[in-house]
Protein backbone atom coordinates (compact mmCIF):
# COMPACT_ATOMS: atom_id res chain seq x y z
CA UNK A 1 0.00 0.00 0.00
CA UNK A 2 1.27 3.59 -0.93
CA UNK A 3 0.43 6.25 1.06
CA UNK A 4 1.05 9.92 0.55
CA UNK A 5 0.58 12.48 3.09
CA UNK A 6 0.97 16.58 2.46
CA UNK A 7 3.72 15.63 -0.01
CA UNK A 8 5.32 18.83 -0.84
CA UNK A 9 8.39 19.68 -3.42
CA UNK A 10 10.46 22.27 -4.41
CA UNK A 11 13.12 22.89 -6.46
CA UNK A 12 15.72 25.53 -5.81
CA UNK A 13 17.11 27.20 -8.28
CA UNK A 14 19.77 31.08 -8.21
CA UNK A 15 16.95 33.49 -6.32
CA UNK A 16 14.35 31.01 -7.41
CA UNK A 17 12.01 28.47 -5.80
CA UNK A 18 9.57 26.33 -7.77
CA UNK A 19 7.08 24.54 -5.82
CA UNK A 20 5.79 21.73 -8.22
CA UNK A 21 3.95 19.76 -5.52
CA UNK A 22 1.68 21.77 -3.29
CA UNK A 23 0.47 19.27 -0.63
CA UNK A 24 -0.76 15.97 -2.27
CA UNK A 25 -2.68 13.24 -0.67
CA UNK A 26 -3.02 9.68 -1.88
CA UNK A 27 -3.37 6.33 -1.01
CA UNK A 28 -3.04 3.39 -3.36
CA UNK A 29 -4.08 0.22 -2.60
CA UNK A 30 -2.68 -3.05 -3.86
CA UNK A 31 -3.92 -4.07 -7.57
CA UNK A 32 -4.87 -0.96 -8.45
CA UNK A 33 -4.09 0.90 -11.71
CA UNK A 34 -3.66 4.31 -11.28
CA UNK A 35 -3.26 6.81 -14.19
CA UNK A 36 -2.19 10.00 -13.18
CA UNK A 37 -2.81 12.50 -15.75
CA UNK A 38 -2.32 16.38 -16.25
CA UNK A 39 -0.87 18.65 -18.76
CA UNK A 40 2.87 19.06 -18.92
CA UNK A 41 4.80 20.70 -15.67
CA UNK A 42 1.50 20.17 -13.74
CA UNK A 43 4.09 17.95 -11.26
CA UNK A 44 2.92 14.24 -12.56
CA UNK A 45 6.40 12.86 -13.09
CA UNK A 46 7.77 14.23 -10.08
CA UNK A 47 5.06 12.74 -8.08
CA UNK A 48 6.08 9.82 -10.06
CA UNK A 49 9.82 9.85 -9.01
CA UNK A 50 8.72 10.62 -5.53
CA UNK A 51 6.53 7.55 -5.48
CA UNK A 52 9.48 5.25 -6.79
CA UNK A 53 12.30 6.70 -4.28
CA UNK A 54 14.30 8.20 -7.50
CA UNK A 55 13.82 11.31 -6.10
CA UNK A 56 13.16 12.81 -2.03
CA UNK A 57 9.64 15.19 -1.14
CA UNK A 58 11.00 18.43 0.29
CA UNK A 59 8.08 17.82 3.14
CA UNK A 60 5.73 15.54 4.13
CA UNK A 61 5.14 11.75 4.66
CA UNK A 62 5.47 8.56 2.22
CA UNK A 63 4.88 5.45 3.67
CA UNK A 64 5.22 2.11 1.60
CA UNK A 65 3.81 -1.03 3.10
CA UNK A 66 3.91 0.59 6.51
CA UNK A 67 7.59 1.64 6.17
CA UNK A 68 8.42 5.63 6.15
CA UNK A 69 10.72 6.06 3.39
CA UNK A 70 12.14 9.62 5.40
CA UNK A 71 14.43 7.01 7.55
CA UNK A 72 15.73 4.63 5.04
CA UNK A 73 19.24 4.60 4.15
CA UNK A 74 20.68 4.39 0.61
CA UNK A 75 20.95 0.45 0.66
CA UNK A 76 17.25 0.22 1.97
CA UNK A 77 15.71 2.43 -0.91
CA UNK A 78 18.11 0.83 -2.88
CA UNK A 79 16.83 -2.59 -2.09
CA UNK A 80 12.97 -0.79 -2.64
CA UNK A 81 13.87 0.12 -6.38
CA UNK A 82 15.20 -3.09 -6.68
CA UNK A 83 12.67 -5.75 -4.84
CA UNK A 84 9.52 -3.61 -4.96
CA UNK A 85 9.43 -1.00 -7.60
CA UNK A 86 9.94 -1.83 -11.26
CA UNK A 87 10.10 1.56 -13.78
CA UNK A 88 9.42 2.49 -17.27
CA UNK A 89 10.81 5.28 -19.03
CA UNK A 90 9.35 7.25 -21.50
CA UNK A 91 12.69 7.36 -23.10
CA UNK A 92 12.91 3.61 -22.26
CA UNK A 93 16.75 4.26 -20.39
CA UNK A 94 18.21 0.73 -21.82
CA UNK A 95 22.02 0.35 -21.25
CA UNK A 96 23.51 0.82 -25.00
CA UNK A 97 26.41 -1.21 -23.92
CA UNK A 98 24.86 -3.89 -23.11
CA UNK A 99 22.43 -6.79 -25.21
CA UNK A 100 18.52 -7.29 -25.49
CA UNK A 101 19.42 -10.81 -22.76
CA UNK A 102 21.63 -8.65 -20.13
CA UNK A 103 19.22 -5.54 -20.42
CA UNK A 104 16.59 -7.13 -19.25
CA UNK A 105 18.68 -9.14 -16.44
CA UNK A 106 20.12 -5.55 -15.01
CA UNK A 107 17.97 -5.76 -11.62
CA UNK A 108 18.74 -9.56 -11.39
CA UNK A 109 22.19 -8.80 -11.36
CA UNK A 110 21.92 -6.33 -8.75
CA UNK A 111 19.33 -9.00 -6.38
CA UNK A 112 22.52 -11.33 -6.08
CA UNK A 113 21.31 -13.70 -8.77
CA UNK A 114 23.70 -16.23 -10.68
CA UNK A 115 24.18 -15.97 -13.97
CA UNK A 116 22.25 -19.43 -15.21
CA UNK A 117 19.38 -17.97 -12.99
CA UNK A 118 19.77 -14.44 -14.17
CA UNK A 119 19.60 -15.60 -18.17
CA UNK A 120 16.83 -18.18 -17.47
CA UNK A 121 14.21 -15.42 -15.97
CA UNK A 122 15.38 -13.09 -19.07
CA UNK A 123 14.70 -16.25 -21.38
CA UNK A 124 11.39 -16.59 -20.10
CA UNK A 125 10.22 -13.16 -20.08
CA UNK A 126 11.19 -13.08 -23.97
CA UNK A 127 9.17 -16.11 -24.42
CA UNK A 128 6.04 -14.54 -22.79
CA UNK A 129 6.40 -11.38 -24.47
CA UNK A 130 7.13 -13.26 -27.68
CA UNK A 131 10.38 -11.70 -28.34
CA UNK A 132 12.78 -14.89 -28.64
CA UNK A 133 15.59 -14.43 -31.01
CA UNK A 134 16.34 -10.79 -29.68
CA UNK A 135 18.46 -12.04 -27.09
CA UNK A 136 21.84 -10.74 -28.76
CA UNK A 137 20.41 -7.60 -30.38
CA UNK A 138 21.74 -4.10 -28.89
CA UNK A 139 19.30 -1.33 -27.93
CA UNK A 140 20.22 0.68 -31.00
CA UNK A 141 19.25 -2.74 -33.06
CA UNK A 142 15.56 -2.45 -31.78
CA UNK A 143 12.91 -0.65 -33.30
CA UNK A 144 11.17 2.06 -30.41
CA UNK A 145 8.19 -0.53 -29.56
CA UNK A 146 10.39 -3.64 -29.21
CA UNK A 147 13.07 -1.24 -27.14
CA UNK A 148 10.02 -0.32 -24.47
CA UNK A 149 9.05 -3.86 -24.14
CA UNK A 150 12.08 -4.93 -23.06
CA UNK A 151 12.13 -1.75 -20.83
CA UNK A 152 9.03 -3.39 -19.33
CA UNK A 153 11.12 -6.62 -18.95
CA UNK A 154 13.26 -5.27 -17.68
CA UNK A 155 11.29 -3.66 -14.73
CA UNK A 156 8.92 -6.89 -13.96
CA UNK A 157 12.02 -9.36 -13.97
CA UNK A 158 12.30 -9.48 -10.70
CA UNK A 159 9.14 -9.78 -10.14
CA UNK A 160 8.08 -6.10 -8.29
CA UNK A 161 5.10 -5.27 -6.28
CA UNK A 162 4.65 -2.05 -8.14
CA UNK A 163 4.94 -0.99 -11.51
CA UNK A 164 5.78 2.55 -12.15
CA UNK A 165 5.34 4.23 -16.07
CA UNK A 166 6.34 7.51 -16.88
CA UNK A 167 4.70 8.21 -20.14
CA UNK A 168 5.39 4.67 -21.51
CA UNK A 169 3.74 5.17 -24.96
CA UNK A 170 5.26 8.81 -25.33
CA UNK A 171 7.31 8.01 -28.08
CA UNK A 172 5.58 5.10 -29.77
CA UNK A 173 3.34 5.17 -32.50
CA UNK A 174 -0.52 4.15 -32.14
CA UNK A 175 -0.13 0.45 -32.95
CA UNK A 176 3.08 0.23 -30.50
CA UNK A 177 1.46 2.45 -27.87
CA UNK A 178 -1.83 -0.01 -27.62
CA UNK A 179 0.42 -2.93 -27.27
CA UNK A 180 2.06 -1.44 -24.64
CA UNK A 181 -1.07 -0.70 -22.72
CA UNK A 182 -2.25 -4.23 -23.16
CA UNK A 183 0.57 -5.55 -21.53
CA UNK A 184 0.04 -2.96 -18.58
CA UNK A 185 -3.45 -3.99 -18.69
CA UNK A 186 -2.66 -7.54 -18.15
CA UNK A 187 -0.08 -7.44 -15.50
CA UNK A 188 -2.24 -5.58 -13.69
CA UNK A 189 -5.09 -8.19 -14.36
CA UNK A 190 -2.19 -10.73 -12.83
CA UNK A 191 -1.93 -8.78 -9.30
CA UNK A 192 0.83 -5.88 -10.11
CA UNK A 193 -0.31 -2.35 -8.97
CA UNK A 194 0.60 -0.09 -11.89
CA UNK A 195 0.52 3.54 -11.50
CA UNK A 196 1.28 5.48 -14.77
CA UNK A 197 1.72 9.06 -16.24
CA UNK A 198 -0.07 10.05 -18.93
CA UNK A 199 -1.23 13.33 -20.42
CA UNK A 200 -3.14 11.20 -22.72
CA UNK A 201 -6.79 10.97 -21.25
CA UNK A 202 -7.17 7.87 -23.97
CA UNK A 203 -4.89 5.90 -22.14
CA UNK A 204 -5.81 6.73 -18.73
CA UNK A 205 -8.99 4.73 -19.62
CA UNK A 206 -6.88 2.05 -19.64
CA UNK A 207 -6.70 2.72 -15.66
CA UNK A 208 -9.49 1.45 -12.90
CA UNK A 209 -8.62 5.08 -11.20
CA UNK A 210 -7.78 7.83 -12.98
CA UNK A 211 -6.23 11.10 -10.40
CA UNK A 212 -6.27 14.28 -12.54
CA UNK A 213 -2.97 16.43 -11.23
CA UNK A 214 -2.91 20.25 -11.69
CA UNK A 215 -0.62 22.68 -10.44
CA UNK A 216 0.70 20.63 -7.85
CA UNK A 217 -2.28 18.91 -6.80
CA UNK A 218 -4.76 16.73 -6.60
CA UNK A 219 -7.67 17.76 -8.56
CA UNK A 220 -9.92 14.99 -8.60
CA UNK A 221 -10.37 10.95 -8.53
CA UNK A 222 -12.23 9.19 -10.96
CA UNK B 1 30.94 -9.23 -6.76
CA UNK B 2 30.94 -10.99 -9.96
CA UNK B 3 28.10 -8.72 -11.82
CA UNK B 4 30.28 -5.75 -10.73
CA UNK B 5 33.27 -7.07 -12.16
CA UNK B 6 31.56 -8.02 -15.13
CA UNK B 7 29.56 -4.59 -15.61
CA UNK B 8 33.38 -3.34 -15.29
CA UNK B 9 34.34 -5.26 -17.75
CA UNK B 10 32.07 -4.89 -20.35
CA UNK B 11 32.42 -0.98 -19.81
CA UNK B 12 36.26 -1.50 -21.01
CA UNK B 13 35.32 -3.60 -23.86
CA UNK B 14 32.73 -0.93 -25.10
CA UNK B 15 35.41 1.71 -25.15
CA UNK B 16 38.01 -0.45 -26.40
CA UNK B 17 40.48 2.43 -27.98
CA UNK B 18 40.32 4.31 -25.33
CA UNK B 19 41.36 1.50 -22.55
CA UNK B 20 43.60 0.26 -24.92
CA UNK B 21 45.83 3.55 -24.99
CA UNK B 22 44.96 4.03 -21.09
CA UNK B 23 46.67 0.73 -21.07
CA UNK B 24 49.94 1.48 -22.92
CA UNK B 25 50.63 4.42 -21.57
CA UNK B 26 50.17 2.74 -18.21
CA UNK B 27 52.53 0.23 -19.41
CA UNK B 28 54.81 2.96 -20.20
CA UNK B 29 55.01 4.77 -16.81
CA UNK B 30 55.13 1.37 -14.73
CA UNK B 31 57.69 -0.14 -16.76
CA UNK B 32 60.07 2.69 -17.18
CA UNK B 33 59.74 3.34 -13.40
CA UNK B 34 59.92 -0.12 -12.20
CA UNK B 35 63.74 -0.70 -14.47
CA UNK B 36 64.81 2.81 -13.05
CA UNK B 37 63.91 1.62 -9.22
CA UNK B 38 65.28 -1.78 -10.00
CA UNK B 39 69.00 -0.37 -11.26
CA UNK B 40 68.72 1.77 -8.16
CA UNK B 41 68.26 -0.62 -5.93
CA UNK B 42 71.61 -2.96 -7.18
CA UNK B 43 73.21 -0.02 -7.12
CA UNK B 44 72.72 1.01 -3.50
CA UNK B 45 73.13 -2.72 -2.81
CA UNK B 46 76.21 -3.18 -3.82
CA UNK B 47 77.02 0.43 -2.12
CA UNK B 48 76.29 -0.98 1.34
CA UNK B 49 78.21 -4.42 0.49
CA UNK B 50 81.32 -2.28 -0.26
CA UNK B 51 81.05 -0.53 2.76
CA UNK B 52 80.30 -3.85 4.94
CA UNK B 53 83.43 -5.06 3.65
CA UNK B 54 85.84 -5.88 6.21
CA UNK B 55 89.04 -5.53 3.58
CA UNK B 56 88.24 -2.57 1.93
CA UNK B 57 91.17 -1.66 -0.21
CA UNK B 58 92.06 -3.63 -2.69
CA UNK B 59 95.35 -4.23 -5.54
CA UNK B 60 94.11 -3.69 -9.54
CA UNK B 61 96.62 -5.10 -12.21
CA UNK B 62 95.89 -3.50 -15.50
CA UNK B 63 98.48 -4.38 -18.67
CA UNK B 64 99.29 -2.30 -21.03
CA UNK B 65 102.10 -3.58 -23.32
CA UNK B 66 100.25 -6.05 -25.51
CA UNK B 67 103.59 -7.79 -26.77
CA UNK B 68 104.94 -8.84 -23.43
CA UNK B 69 101.79 -9.73 -21.89
CA UNK B 70 102.08 -13.37 -22.11
CA UNK B 71 105.40 -13.71 -21.14
CA UNK B 72 105.63 -11.73 -18.16
CA UNK B 73 103.71 -12.11 -14.67
CA UNK B 74 102.14 -9.57 -13.00
CA UNK B 75 103.06 -11.31 -9.70
CA UNK B 76 105.87 -13.73 -8.13
CA UNK B 77 105.51 -15.43 -4.97
CA UNK B 78 108.67 -13.35 -4.12
CA UNK B 79 106.11 -10.52 -4.87
CA UNK B 80 103.92 -11.60 -2.14
CA UNK B 81 106.36 -12.34 0.59
CA UNK B 82 107.63 -9.03 -0.11
CA UNK B 83 104.58 -7.52 0.19
CA UNK B 84 103.61 -9.55 3.03
CA UNK B 85 106.89 -7.61 4.66
CA UNK B 86 105.79 -4.43 3.76
CA UNK B 87 102.68 -4.48 5.24
CA UNK B 88 103.47 -6.19 8.31
CA UNK B 89 101.65 -9.52 7.29
CA UNK B 90 98.34 -7.79 6.89
CA UNK B 91 97.82 -8.62 3.36
CA UNK B 92 95.37 -10.93 2.28
CA UNK B 93 96.07 -12.19 -0.77
CA UNK B 94 94.86 -15.48 -3.23
CA UNK B 95 94.03 -16.24 -6.61
CA UNK B 96 91.56 -17.42 -8.14
CA UNK B 97 92.16 -19.68 -11.30
CA UNK B 98 88.96 -20.94 -12.92
CA UNK B 99 89.72 -24.70 -14.35
CA UNK B 100 87.81 -26.92 -16.81
CA UNK B 101 88.45 -30.13 -17.22
CA UNK B 102 87.08 -33.02 -19.49
CA UNK B 103 87.05 -36.65 -18.01
CA UNK B 104 85.28 -39.33 -18.72
CA UNK B 105 83.29 -38.06 -21.18
CA UNK B 106 81.98 -35.26 -18.67
CA UNK B 107 82.78 -31.74 -18.17
CA UNK B 108 84.19 -30.41 -14.67
CA UNK B 109 84.13 -26.80 -13.87
CA UNK B 110 85.81 -25.67 -10.48
CA UNK B 111 88.14 -22.89 -9.27
CA UNK B 112 91.59 -23.76 -7.47
CA UNK B 113 92.57 -21.25 -5.02
CA UNK B 114 96.06 -20.66 -4.28
CA UNK B 115 96.53 -19.20 -1.02
CA UNK B 116 98.62 -18.70 2.09
CA UNK B 117 98.10 -22.10 4.31
CA UNK B 118 99.79 -19.96 7.09
CA UNK B 119 96.94 -17.51 7.24
CA UNK B 120 94.84 -20.19 6.89
CA UNK B 121 95.55 -22.63 9.43
CA UNK B 122 96.04 -25.28 6.79
CA UNK B 123 98.30 -28.09 6.66
CA UNK B 124 101.05 -28.15 4.05
CA UNK B 125 100.97 -31.52 1.64
CA UNK B 126 97.26 -31.46 1.28
CA UNK B 127 94.95 -29.98 -1.32
CA UNK B 128 91.49 -28.83 -0.10
CA UNK B 129 88.77 -29.32 -1.90
CA UNK B 130 84.87 -28.33 -1.02
CA UNK B 131 82.25 -30.27 -0.51
CA UNK B 132 80.00 -29.40 -3.52
CA UNK B 133 83.45 -30.67 -5.72
CA UNK B 134 84.46 -33.57 -3.16
CA UNK B 135 83.70 -36.29 -6.51
CA UNK B 136 86.23 -34.61 -8.47
CA UNK B 137 89.04 -34.87 -6.33
CA UNK B 138 90.12 -38.72 -7.57
CA UNK B 139 89.51 -37.10 -11.23
CA UNK B 140 91.95 -34.35 -10.78
CA UNK B 141 94.98 -34.68 -9.06
CA UNK B 142 97.56 -32.38 -8.09
CA UNK B 143 101.05 -33.91 -7.82
CA UNK B 144 102.41 -33.83 -4.61
CA UNK B 145 99.50 -33.03 -3.14
CA UNK B 146 96.93 -35.15 -1.05
CA UNK B 147 93.69 -34.42 -1.36
CA UNK B 148 91.69 -33.90 1.68
CA UNK B 149 88.19 -32.44 2.72
CA UNK B 150 87.93 -29.25 3.08
CA UNK B 151 87.37 -27.67 6.72
CA UNK B 152 83.95 -26.54 7.63
CA UNK B 153 84.97 -22.98 8.87
CA UNK B 154 86.41 -22.94 5.18
CA UNK B 155 84.09 -24.38 3.34
CA UNK B 156 81.43 -22.11 4.72
CA UNK B 157 82.65 -19.01 3.53
CA UNK B 158 82.80 -16.74 0.61
CA UNK B 159 84.77 -14.21 -0.76
CA UNK B 160 82.91 -11.32 -2.68
CA UNK B 161 85.32 -9.27 -5.20
CA UNK B 162 84.02 -6.58 -7.22
CA UNK B 163 82.66 -8.87 -9.68
CA UNK B 164 81.92 -12.00 -8.62
CA UNK B 165 81.06 -14.29 -5.43
CA UNK B 166 83.57 -17.22 -4.59
CA UNK B 167 81.63 -19.64 -2.69
CA UNK B 168 84.82 -21.79 -1.14
CA UNK B 169 82.82 -25.06 -1.48
CA UNK B 170 83.16 -24.74 -4.95
CA UNK B 171 86.84 -24.45 -4.45
CA UNK B 172 89.99 -26.30 -4.18
CA UNK B 173 92.45 -24.97 -2.06
CA UNK B 174 96.24 -25.26 -2.96
CA UNK B 175 99.43 -23.64 -1.30
CA UNK B 176 100.40 -20.12 -3.03
CA UNK B 177 103.82 -21.42 -3.53
CA UNK B 178 102.05 -23.75 -6.45
CA UNK B 179 102.09 -20.52 -8.57
CA UNK B 180 105.24 -20.98 -9.40
CA UNK B 181 104.06 -24.48 -11.45
CA UNK B 182 101.26 -22.64 -13.44
CA UNK B 183 102.41 -19.07 -13.51
CA UNK B 184 101.61 -18.58 -17.15
CA UNK B 185 97.86 -19.50 -16.52
CA UNK B 186 97.49 -16.54 -13.75
CA UNK B 187 96.22 -13.70 -15.33
CA UNK B 188 96.17 -10.47 -13.66
CA UNK B 189 92.32 -10.79 -13.21
CA UNK B 190 92.45 -13.77 -11.28
CA UNK B 191 94.90 -12.24 -8.70
CA UNK B 192 93.21 -10.42 -5.71
CA UNK B 193 95.40 -8.26 -3.18
CA UNK B 194 93.30 -6.83 -0.26
CA UNK B 195 93.98 -5.18 3.03
CA UNK B 196 91.83 -4.12 6.09
CA UNK B 197 92.73 -0.51 6.15
CA UNK B 198 91.87 -0.50 10.03
CA UNK B 199 94.61 -2.66 10.75
CA UNK B 200 97.62 -0.84 9.03
CA UNK B 201 99.77 1.44 10.38
CA UNK B 202 100.83 4.68 8.39
CA UNK B 203 98.44 3.08 5.89
CA UNK B 204 99.13 5.78 2.95
CA UNK B 205 103.08 4.98 3.34
CA UNK B 206 102.71 1.55 3.39
CA UNK B 207 100.34 1.33 0.28
CA UNK B 208 102.80 4.01 -1.68
CA UNK B 209 105.60 1.53 -1.40
CA UNK B 210 103.61 -1.42 -2.19
CA UNK B 211 103.02 0.43 -5.15
CA UNK B 212 106.41 1.40 -6.04
CA UNK B 213 107.48 -1.82 -5.14
CA UNK B 214 105.26 -3.14 -7.76
CA UNK B 215 105.85 -0.97 -10.50
CA UNK B 216 109.57 -1.17 -10.58
CA UNK B 217 109.48 -5.16 -10.19
CA UNK B 218 106.60 -5.27 -13.69
CA UNK B 219 106.36 -1.75 -14.56
CA UNK B 220 107.58 -1.94 -18.18
CA UNK B 221 104.31 -4.27 -18.66
CA UNK B 222 102.05 -3.93 -15.91
CA UNK B 223 100.65 -0.53 -13.76
CA UNK B 224 99.14 -1.49 -9.97
CA UNK B 225 96.96 0.67 -8.42
CA UNK B 226 95.61 0.49 -4.47
CA UNK B 227 91.92 1.50 -4.32
CA UNK B 228 88.92 1.67 -2.46
CA UNK B 229 86.57 -0.25 -4.00
CA UNK B 230 83.80 1.55 -1.86
CA UNK B 231 85.03 5.01 -3.00
CA UNK B 232 85.83 4.25 -6.50
CA UNK B 233 81.79 2.84 -6.80
CA UNK B 234 80.80 6.68 -5.22
CA UNK B 235 82.54 8.29 -7.40
CA UNK B 236 81.52 6.35 -10.73
CA UNK B 237 77.95 5.92 -8.81
CA UNK B 238 77.36 9.61 -8.96
CA UNK B 239 77.50 10.06 -12.72
CA UNK B 240 74.53 6.36 -12.93
CA UNK B 241 72.61 7.98 -10.04
CA UNK B 242 72.57 10.75 -11.70
CA UNK B 243 71.38 9.13 -15.29
CA UNK B 244 68.79 6.62 -13.26
CA UNK B 245 67.34 9.93 -11.21
CA UNK B 246 66.53 11.06 -15.08
CA UNK B 247 64.68 7.77 -16.48
CA UNK B 248 62.90 7.59 -12.72
CA UNK B 249 61.44 11.27 -13.89
CA UNK B 250 60.71 10.02 -16.71
CA UNK B 251 58.23 7.27 -15.44
CA UNK B 252 57.20 9.38 -12.57
CA UNK B 253 55.89 11.93 -15.05
CA UNK B 254 54.95 9.65 -17.65
CA UNK B 255 52.19 7.98 -14.51
CA UNK B 256 51.38 11.96 -13.64
CA UNK B 257 50.38 12.30 -17.46
CA UNK B 258 48.60 9.02 -17.16
CA UNK B 259 46.64 10.21 -14.14
CA UNK B 260 45.59 13.36 -15.16
CA UNK B 261 44.79 11.96 -18.44
CA UNK B 262 42.72 8.97 -16.61
CA UNK B 263 41.23 11.76 -14.25
CA UNK B 264 40.32 13.91 -17.95
CA UNK B 265 38.53 10.94 -19.78
CA UNK B 266 36.81 9.50 -16.67
CA UNK B 267 35.31 12.88 -16.32
CA UNK B 268 33.91 12.71 -20.06
CA UNK B 269 33.07 9.33 -19.65
CA UNK B 270 30.87 9.98 -16.76
CA UNK B 271 29.34 12.93 -18.62
CA UNK B 272 28.53 10.61 -21.37
CA UNK B 273 27.56 7.87 -18.36
CA UNK B 274 25.19 9.68 -16.15
CA UNK B 275 21.97 7.95 -17.43
CA UNK B 276 24.41 4.40 -17.47
CA UNK B 277 24.91 5.36 -13.51
CA UNK B 278 20.91 6.10 -13.15
CA UNK B 279 19.73 3.09 -14.79
CA UNK B 280 21.81 1.59 -12.18
CA UNK B 281 19.90 3.19 -9.69
CA UNK B 282 16.89 3.04 -10.65
CA UNK B 283 17.30 -0.97 -11.05
CA UNK B 284 18.32 -1.32 -7.48
CA UNK B 285 22.02 -0.59 -7.20
CA UNK B 286 22.89 1.53 -4.12
CA UNK B 287 25.45 4.36 -4.52
CA UNK B 288 28.29 1.70 -3.09
CA UNK B 289 27.45 -0.56 -5.89
CA UNK B 290 27.96 1.94 -8.01
CA UNK B 291 31.69 3.24 -6.68
CA UNK B 292 32.49 -0.47 -7.06
CA UNK B 293 31.83 -0.62 -10.57
CA UNK B 294 33.68 2.36 -11.19
CA UNK B 295 36.68 1.04 -8.90
CA UNK B 296 36.67 -1.91 -10.64
CA UNK B 297 36.35 -0.47 -13.75
CA UNK B 298 39.47 1.87 -12.87
CA UNK B 299 41.17 -1.25 -11.29
CA UNK B 300 41.11 -3.32 -13.75
CA UNK B 301 42.46 -0.93 -16.45
CA UNK B 302 45.54 0.06 -14.31
CA UNK B 303 45.97 -3.51 -13.23
CA UNK B 304 46.27 -4.50 -16.76
CA UNK B 305 48.66 -2.07 -17.42
CA UNK B 306 50.40 -2.37 -14.07
CA UNK B 307 51.12 -6.15 -14.32
CA UNK B 308 52.19 -5.89 -17.57
CA UNK B 309 54.97 -2.57 -17.05
CA UNK B 310 56.20 -4.66 -14.19
CA UNK B 311 56.81 -7.27 -16.08
CA UNK B 312 58.91 -5.35 -18.89
CA UNK B 313 60.43 -3.49 -16.18
CA UNK B 314 61.73 -6.62 -14.62
CA UNK B 315 62.68 -8.31 -18.40
CA UNK B 316 64.71 -5.39 -19.09
CA UNK B 317 65.90 -5.41 -15.77
CA UNK B 318 67.54 -8.86 -16.53
CA UNK B 319 68.13 -9.16 -19.91
CA UNK B 320 68.59 -5.89 -21.61
CA UNK B 321 71.87 -3.84 -20.85
CA UNK B 322 71.08 0.12 -22.04
CA UNK B 323 74.20 0.98 -20.56
CA UNK B 324 73.87 3.32 -18.29
CA UNK B 325 74.85 0.67 -14.85
CA UNK B 326 78.55 0.32 -14.17
CA UNK B 327 79.73 -2.99 -16.13
CA UNK B 328 80.56 -5.19 -13.06
CA UNK B 329 77.44 -3.79 -10.81
CA UNK B 330 74.83 -7.22 -11.37
CA UNK B 331 71.32 -5.19 -11.79
CA UNK B 332 68.71 -6.98 -10.40
CA UNK B 333 64.65 -6.76 -9.23
CA UNK B 334 63.79 -5.04 -6.26
CA UNK B 335 61.06 -5.68 -4.17
CA UNK B 336 60.77 -2.15 -3.05
CA UNK B 337 60.12 -1.38 -7.31
CA UNK B 338 57.04 -4.24 -6.97
CA UNK B 339 55.76 -2.39 -3.70
CA UNK B 340 56.14 1.18 -5.08
CA UNK B 341 54.33 0.11 -8.50
CA UNK B 342 51.26 -1.36 -6.26
CA UNK B 343 51.14 1.77 -4.32
CA UNK B 344 51.56 4.34 -7.52
CA UNK B 345 48.33 1.53 -9.00
CA UNK B 346 46.31 1.86 -5.74
CA UNK B 347 47.04 5.45 -5.29
CA UNK B 348 45.74 6.09 -8.98
CA UNK B 349 42.95 3.64 -8.82
CA UNK B 350 41.55 5.68 -5.66
CA UNK B 351 41.71 8.88 -7.03
CA UNK B 352 40.47 8.55 -10.16
CA UNK B 353 37.30 6.56 -9.40
CA UNK B 354 36.87 8.64 -6.10
CA UNK B 355 36.52 11.74 -8.07
CA UNK B 356 34.18 9.99 -10.53
CA UNK B 357 32.11 8.38 -7.41
CA UNK B 358 32.00 11.74 -5.76
CA UNK B 359 30.02 13.27 -8.85
CA UNK B 360 27.78 10.57 -8.71
CA UNK B 361 26.44 11.09 -5.02
CA UNK B 362 26.16 14.55 -5.20
CA UNK B 363 23.49 13.66 -7.63
CA UNK B 364 19.73 11.99 -6.69
CA UNK B 365 18.98 9.22 -8.86
CA UNK B 366 16.41 10.79 -11.36
CA UNK B 367 19.20 13.75 -11.73
CA UNK B 368 21.62 11.20 -13.23
CA UNK B 369 18.24 9.57 -15.16
CA UNK B 370 17.95 13.33 -16.80
CA UNK B 371 21.56 13.60 -17.47
CA UNK B 372 21.83 16.24 -15.30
Amino acid sequence: MIVLKDIKKTYYGKNIETNVLKGVDLMIHPGEFVCIYGSSGSGKSTLLNIVGVLDYATEGEYTLDGISIKNLNDKKMAEIRNRKIGFVFQAYHLVQEMNVLENIAVPLGYAGMSKKNRTARAQELLDEFHMKGLEKKYPAQLSGGEQQRVSIMRAISNRPQILLADEPTGNLDSDNSRMVMEILSRLNKEGMTIIMVTHDLSLAKYGTRIIYIKDGKIEEHE
Amino acid sequence: MSYIIRRAWQRLKWNKWISILMIIEMILGMSVLVYAMNMYSSLVKEERRRANQSRDLCLEISGFNEKMLSETVALTIQDYEKIQKISSGKTFFYIALPEFYVANDKNYEFTMILADYDKLGLKKGYCYWGSNKESIEDIFTISEMVPRKMPTRINEQSWKTEVENIELKNCVIVPVEYMEQIEQKIEPAYIHMEWNSKELENKDQMLKNIEEYLNKMHGEVYSYRIYSPEIDLKNNGYKVKQSIRVIMQAGILFLIAFLGGMISIFELLFNHRKKAYGISLACGADYRTVFYEMFAEVALLNGIGMFIGIGIGYIVTYFVDMGIMIGYIKVEGSIVSFIASISVYLLITIIVSGKSYIKIKQRKVIELLNGD
